[in-house]
């Protein structure tokens, strides 16, 4: 049974109008999947849609065979987490409370943190790499930092499904590379469902096992990485002049485009 | 647009008029005044002064004489309607002196003959004013014969103040909760002249709000209050024990706008209230031919609120 | 968590001393049996329970709208609650049901209106918030100033209302806010740790499990029946909504199961002190407490908004 079903899904603004139009996709378990397309195509519509942040205006999403908009939050916080772009935090928690946070689906209003519940947030800071930096204010930290605390308290929850909206948007290359190999491994090894939404075609090729693009809030086309990332995808719905060829390193897909050599001439690209 | 063209005409009209004096707003002869009080005790002297057929326009709480309420309001002397004294068309306005106010200025500004009496905080004073409004209206003889009426009766009372074997300590309310009078206020002159004590005379201010516990430490003898009810001051809690209360010398029927306000009705409440506390001497057991002595007539006396 | 718990004992046992002294302070040095009985203790416990109320309703308030610059005074909750009080007196229903009824009713009205106003496309934008809040505050300010006008002739007591003391001695208004105050603490105390997660933002709450909708009203609720049972008792005591908590969250940090019943102590503590001082400062003259906190709060306000300027926050 797919984890999450998303039947003839429709969104759309007051204002702009749709952002999604009839979108049909089944997400198995298992799957990492990376949601691409310019902006504006919905793909963040899409990703909020899925974690139940908005409600479709026609069609329905199933979670685990369940009207998704039917799953109490508590319940579904324990099944599924959400990484956002970024967080503004107010208050000076220290980066071990925010991440505990993460437990709040398992004990609940009142109930206490367990020995176990300090080891599952004791392990995701550590594989978040912020072990050092557990006991300092989080409102201190670099944005980075800050966007590994958000993953770490998404690991926390000990999710079966984990959401992510463009993970990478303030880490150095060293920490989005680091990200995505912490995502491929929870993955792996604890078998979670990722779903992201991500700019870097490069980093979806390279980390993804599926890709869907999306454009003018509608599925262009969905596979594995090879199949979606080709030259002419890209150069139809983003129109932006690219080439895509395999990589070195790996024979995933890489893209690269026309820029100015040391003449200052355009270098060519077929 | 026409419309608008000729409400700005209108206006624009009656502002011209308004800023420049007119032969409205110089003074008259004093018999064919329009006059304005802008205060209860001063349209209780207009009317002593025999000018009360002048008046054509009071404030909201002049209530007395009762011909006074047959007149034209204009709100409060803080927020008065300005237009509705313009409409009456005044020679003479009278008002108190209040620093503190702009509204005598732009009375003055729109062209209004506007005269200033003094605001009272003393006996003296009360008679100063009342002579202030026979001079604007041109009685001042009257005035002059009145005063000195008020002042021998106020004497009398002082005399027998005097004379009393000995003084109650005596807190006046005028609002709730714990406004008083100190030292700068009629009222505390005026209990002095009946023998009285203040317990906030000490305080150099005409009104403050005192603190509970300091009225509880002083532990009046007599309590004068205008808004809380005897019994209602009975009830608070502390209060039971004070002297005042226990002896049932709360006294509630001494309202300020009936005899216990600046104006020359104030001899009749400092006769009222004289009585009062001669009572609280005999109840406290100065013997009974002082007070045949004092010649009052007890059969007219008020009734006295005895706590129950 | 630990030193937290520890911390606050030491908080309470300070404010339990802290009344104690403070019964002795006052402007008469030797006071009867009746002025510590009938006066200074009923201050003394308005004090406690006003303080607390007003500075757990901060707390709440804060978190909830995660800015460190809320309190029922800035929303607008106070204003609501205080002509609540006077719409009572206009209609001269002198029963306590009635005038809690009342500035309840008026204070749950002016928060369901500053959200409804600040809320735009699903969301409730914290700084539309704050804005609706002092809107719906000048509202009902110019309300309570035109019922004043109107009827400031019965007595003009009602100023000091306005202003904030703490004089109220009857003890029965005193148990019923005493008992919606504790009340109130108790709830936003059960709900402190889903304060916590709202702390990270409604989405971010809503992701880690918690029925957002639901807990807002819940602590919009509590702070509200903390606010009205404070103004019913004690008019319009400024800034100990806005102090109070934000010192306590430098002393003992965010966790709002500690930050609530901290700022609760904390709030009982700033109030005591600030009444000692009101009766104290020019006997025997009464000085309204309010005139006090405010005097106090406002350079505070301002301090906080520069301190978060500088640091590019705001």
């Amino acid at each position: 049974m797919p984890a999450i079903d998303v039947e003839n899904v429709s969104y759309q603004y007051p204002s702009t109008g749709f952002a999604l139009r009839d979108i049909t996709v089944q997400i198995s378990r298992q799957s990492f999947l990376a949601l691409i397309g310019p902006n504006g195509s919905g793909k963040t519509t899409l990703l909020r849609l899925l974690s139940n942040a908005v409600q479709p205006h026609g069609g329905r999403i199933l979670f685990d065979g369940k009207p998704l908009s039917d799953v109490p939050p508590r319940e579904l916080a324990r099944q599924m987490a959400v990484i956002p772009s970024e967080q503004y935090f107010e208050f000076p928690f220290r980066v071990k409370d925010v991440v505990a946070m993460g437990r709040f689906p398992h004990i609940g209003r009142i109930g206490r943190m367990s020995a176990q519940d300090w080891e599952i947030v004791e392990r995701a800071l550590r594989e978040t790499e912020l072990d050092h930096v557990k006991t300092r204010a989080v409102s201190e930290l670099s944005s980075g930092e800050r966007q590994r605390v958000l993953v770490a308290r998404a690991i926390a929850q000990s999710p079966a499904v984990l959401l992510l909206d463009e993970p990478n948007a303030h880490l150095d290359i060293n920490h989005q590379i680091s990200i995505f190999r912490l995502l491929r491994s929870l993955h792996e090894k604890r078998g979670i469902t990722v779903v992201v939404v991500i700019h870097d075609l490069t980093a979806a090729a390279a980390f993804c096992k599926s890709v869907i693009l999306l454009h003018l809030g509608k599925i262009v086309k969905s596979g594995i990485p090879e199949e979606v990332i080709t030259t002419d995808m890209i150069r139809q719905t983003y129109g932006a002049d690219v080439m895509v060829f395999p990589s070195p390193l790996g024979g995933f897909p890489q893209v690269t485009y026309q820029g100015f050599n040391r003449e200052g001439a355009k270098a060519r690209i077929d | 647009m026409r419309r608008l063209l000729l409400t700005t005409l209108l206006i624009g009209a009656w502002f011209f008029s308004a800023c420049h004096p007119r032969d409205a707003g110089k003074p008259g002869p004093h018999d064919t005044h329009r006059i304005v009080s802008m205060a209860p005790s001063l349209t209780e002297a207009l009317f002593a002064l025999q000018s009360g057929s002048q008046v054509v326009g009071v404030t909201n709480y002049c209530t007395y004489p009762p011909e006074a309420l047959q007149k034209e309001k204009i709100g409060d002397f803080i927020n008065p309607s300005i237009e509705k004294i313009v409409s009456l068309n005044p020679t003479l306005v009278l008002a108190e002196r209040w620093s503190s106010s702009k509204v005598v200025s732009r009375l003055r500004k729109l062209g209004l003959n506007v005269v200033e009496t003094i605001s009272p905080l003393s006996l003296p004073e009360i008679y100063q004013q009342i002579a202030e409004v026979g001079q604007a209206t041109g009685k001042s003889k009257l005035a002059d014969s009145l005063i000195q009426e008020m002042r021998k009766q106020v004497e009398e009372i002082r005399r027998r103040g005097e004379n009393l074997p000995r003084r109650p300590t005596v807190y006046v309310e005028i609002d709730v909760p714990s406004w008083t009078v100190g030292r700068n206020s009629f009222i505390t002159d005026a209990i002095s002249v009946c023998g009285g004590n203040n317990i906030f005379g000490d305080v150099a201010r005409p009104a403050l709000q005192a603190s509970v516990e300091t009225i509880l430490d002083r532990n009046p003898e007599i309590i004068l209050t205008f808004q809380a009810t005897a019994a209602e001051i009975r009830h608070r809690p502390g209060w039971s024990n004070l002297r005042a209360v226990r002896n049932g010398n709360v006294i509630d029927d001494l309202k300020p706008n009936r005899r216990f306000n600046g104006s020359l009705r104030l001899v009749e409440g400092l006769r009222d209230f004289q009585e009062r506390i001669i009572k609280w001497g005999s109840l406290n057991g100065d013997s009974p031919q002082l007070i045949i002595k004092w010649g009052l007539k007890w059969g007219q006396s008020p009734k006295i609120n005895h706590a129950k | 968590m630990k030193s937290g718990g520890k911390r606050l004992l030491a908080l309470l046992l300070f404010t339990i001393a802290l009344a104690g002294v403070s019964l002795v302070i006052g402007p008469v040095h030797t006071p009867s049996a009746a002025i510590l009985w009938h006066v200074r203790l009923p201050r003394v416990l308005l004090a406690i329970l006003v303080g607390a109320g007003l500075a757990g309703a901060g707390a709440g308030f804060q978190g909830v709208l995660r800015n460190p610059l809320a309190d029922p005074y800035i929303l607008g909750t106070s204003s609501a609650a205080a002509a609540g009080v006077m719409v009572a007196a206009m209609l001269r229903i002198h029963h306590p049901a009635a005038l809690y009824l009342f500035s309840l009713g008026f204070a749950l009205l002016s928060i369901f209106v500053v959200t409804r106003i600040a809320r735009t496309g699903g969301k409730t934008p914290v700084q539309t918030l704050v804005l609706a809040g002092v809107i719906v505050s000048l509202f009902f300010n110019a309300a309570v100033f035109l019922f004043f006008s109107i009827f400031y002739r019965e007595s003009f007591s009602i100023l000091f209302f306005l202003l904030g003391t703490l004089t109220e001695g009857d003890s029965t208004l005193i148990t019923i806010s005493g008992f919606m105050i504790g009340a109130g603490l108790f709830a936003s105390w059960i709900l402190a740790r889903e304060l916590n997660l709202l702390t990270q933002g409604e989405e971010a709450a809503f992701h880690l499990g918690v029925d957002v909708e639901n807990a807002k009203r819940i602590l919009f609720a509590a702070a509200s029946v903390m606010v009205a049972a404070s103004v019913a008792v004690a008019g319009m005591i400024g800034f100990v909504g806005l102090i109070v908590p934000h010192m306590m969250r430098l002393l003992l940090g965010p966790d709002h199961r500690v930050l609530i019943p901290a700022s609760a102590l904390g709030g009982a503590l700033f109030l005591i002190i600030a009444d000692a001082l009101a009766r104290s400062l020019a006997p025997p003259l009464e000085i309204p407490v309010g005139a006090l906190t405010a005097l106090f709060g406002s350079p505070y306000f301002i301090f906080l908004l520069r301190r978060k300027q500088r640091m590019g926050e705001f």
